[in-house]
């Protein structure tokens, strides 16, 4: 006869059991989730070493042909045998340091804005509004840079051409409005949203004990912003102006439509047209004909690839050098 | 100040002698350093403060004791006005400090911050170097050339009993500290910008018992020369460390005095039952 206790004990032991049975199925549930994901880590690694492999391989000819002749010559034209990639680079380089030049002071004042001065609801609206700058489509971008900026700066660069700036030189040649500067200035516009929410985001990561206590020494809010939650948020920062400056070197539609695209020589001043590596391939890839003028934009396009790895990893390297300064563990 | 702190340990001295009797007396015949009187406080609509009236002796340790939100800690944000960065927290009511309301509308904020510090729950250094962190304050309030700014960071570290554990440290990240040192990093801090009211918000929860037992020593050490404010929920500690002990209680001050006759003949029961451990 079985006892009451053993009755009980055995009712219990049972229904743990049972709850154990139900979910034994589920056991490899956590190993079959852990290799789906490092399938998918492993599948965009995978992507990352094909791209790469099909840029070398369709260069190839143009790397075996032309050798390091297009980095050191200034002339895209195809039609004369001419391969030249330093038009193009300068484009992109000047085009990109107008852009960040004018977007990054911006970026952080707004970032600021957002955070420590305006009131928690409108800066949510502000905030919105911003991050939808960055879902306009970019050819929405360069028609709105023909159509509004170019007219604006045909009447401001002769004024600037009569100011003491003209004398410089980077204003010279004639005011057409279509050329680096636009480019530049459309860039800027076109970054400014990143920058600015990435910044917002790390701004508004400061621990707010620090914040505190820099208010708590007597600090201004512009002190406590300066001397300490830039500080903090270096590295993020440093992050945001990276992540714009890869979007500005890539950039294609935009500024194809106002750089001018001039492939043959170096643009003289600012208000002079050229063109940037992604405007070239853009713009150059409808009239290559021949095997070598597909394989050389590829090429182009391989430069541009290696470029944008390149900041990447000084990015990476910079942030990490920060972050020892700072001692954030972030 | 080498003058006030020989000033203040002849002060001292009798004061640990005196019978409990004595000692009361002696201490309503002290200066108050701030006078709060009706303080009320709101977090938006949500009154935290109720009338409160309380204190702060000039140059002693007032221990800030009660539960967990009872306003021990908004109490004290109001003597530097910091609850002002939040768009919904108001105090109304007067707190005077050397002659003056601190709450009314004029007062130079950046100044009372200045000549009020506050020490915070959690060690607060700035993403700077240990030298930059002690300077802060310094560079803000005062005009001084390389080298007398280099004297009063080595000042203010000795008087926060830090200067020996890191005088070959102080080009490091304020950061790269241990917990503890972070914490005292954040006191030199305020003492270098020469403050005279330290406030300090549960300066120890957060750090281990052996830095905790620095700390105390600390405050023991600076109350000579400081009014020092201490928010605790330790009473051990509001024991050990403060001449002073107000009890809070759902945003009302229940009962203040003396640290002695608040642990050892509280007149109230709700201070009694704290106390003793029959409610938390």
């Amino acid at each position: 006869m079985r006892t009451r206790e053993a009755d009980i004990a055995g009712a219990s032991g049972g229904g743990r059991a049972g709850a154990r049975l139900r979910r034994s199925h589920l056991k490899l549930a956590d190993p079959a989730f852990r290799w789906l994901t490092i399938l998918c880590a492993a599948a965009v690694a995978l992507a990352m070493i094909a791209l790469t492999g099909v840029l070398v391989g369709n260069s190839w000819l143009a790397i075996t042909k032309l050798g390091l002749k297009p980095l050191h010559t200034v002339a895209w034209a195809p039609s004369i045998g001419s391969y030249g990639a330093l038009s193009s680079l300068f484009g992109t380089f000047v085009t990109t340091l107008i852009a960040m030049v004018i977007a990054v002071p911006l970026a952080l004042a707004v970032a600021l804005l957002l955070v420590e001065l305006v009131h928690p609801v409108l800066s949510r609206v502000i905030g919105t509004t911003i991050e939808m700058l960055a879902a306009i489509p970019s050819i929405i971008f360069g028609m709105w840079g023909i159509f509004v900026v170019v007219p604006i700066l045909q009447k401001v660069e002769p004024w600037i051409q009569s100011t003491p700036l003209g004398r410089l030189g980077l204003f010279s040649g004639p005011p057409i409005g279509i050329g680096i500067l636009p480019a530049g200035i459309i860039l800027a516009l076109m970054v400014l949203p990143f920058i600015t929410a990435v910044s917002r985001d790390v701004l508004g990561m400061v621990p707010t004990v620090v914040k505190e206590a820099g208010f708590g020494m007597g600090s201004t809010t512009f002190e406590v912003t300066r001397r300490i939650s830039f500080r903090y948020a270096l590295s993020g920062i440093a992050g945001a102006v990276f992540l714009g400056l890869g979007r500005a070197l890539g950039e294609t539609m935009a500024v194809a439509f106002l750089l001018g695209g001039v492939f043959d020589r170096l643009p003289h001043s600012l208000l002079d047209q050229g063109t940037s590596i992604s405007a070239t391939i853009a713009l150059q890839f409808g009239e290559a004909t021949k095997p070598l003028d597909v394989s050389a934009l590829i090429e182009l396009g391989l430069i541009l690839f290696l470029i944008t790895m390149v900041f990447q990893l000084v990015a990476q390297v910079w942030l990490a050098r920060a972050r020892r300064m700072t001692g954030s563990r972030a | 100040m080498t003058e006030t702190t020989t000033d203040r340990s002849a002060a001292v001295a009798p004061r640990i002698e005196v019978a409990t009797g004595q000692r009361a007396v002696e201490f309503d015949a002290l200066p108050s350093k701030l006078s709060v009187r009706g303080l009320d406080f709101f977090y938006g609509k949500e009154q935290a403060l109720f009338g409160n009236t309380l204190e702060i002796k000039e140059k002693r340790v007032t221990a800030i004791i009660g539960p967990s939100g009872c306003g021990k800690s908004t109490h004290i944000r109001t003597f530097n006005r910091i609850y002002e960065l939040y768009r919904n927290q108001r105090a109304t009511g007067e707190i005077w400090f050397d002659g003056r309301n601190i709450l009314a509308s004029g007062t130079d904020l950046l100044d009372l911050r200045r000549r009020i510090g506050m020490i915070f729950q959690k060690p607060s250094p700035f993403p700077m170097t240990v030298f930059d962190n002690i300077a802060y304050g310094l560079r803000l309030h005062f005009k001084l050339s390389r080298s007398e700014l280099a004297d009063h960071v080595e000042d203010a570290l000795k008087r926060a009993a830090l200067w020996d554990e890191v005088k070959h440290k102080l080009k490091e990240p304020g950061l790269a500290l241990s917990g503890g040192q972070q914490q005292r990093l954040s006191i030199a801090r305020a003492i270098a910008a020469e403050p005279e009211v330290i406030l300090m918000d549960e300066p120890c929860s957060a750090i281990d018992p052996v830095a905790t037992a620095k700390i105390e020593e600390l405050i023991a050490q600076l109350s000579s020369a400081y009014t020092i404010v201490i928010v605790t929920h330790n009473m051990q500690q509001a024991a050990r460390v403060s001449d002073y002990t107000a009890f809070f209680f759902e945003g009302r001050i229940v009962e203040a005095g003396l640290t002695t006759q608040i642990f050892e003949n509280p007149q109230r029961k709700q201070t009694e039952d704290y106390i003793t451990g029959r409610f938390s």
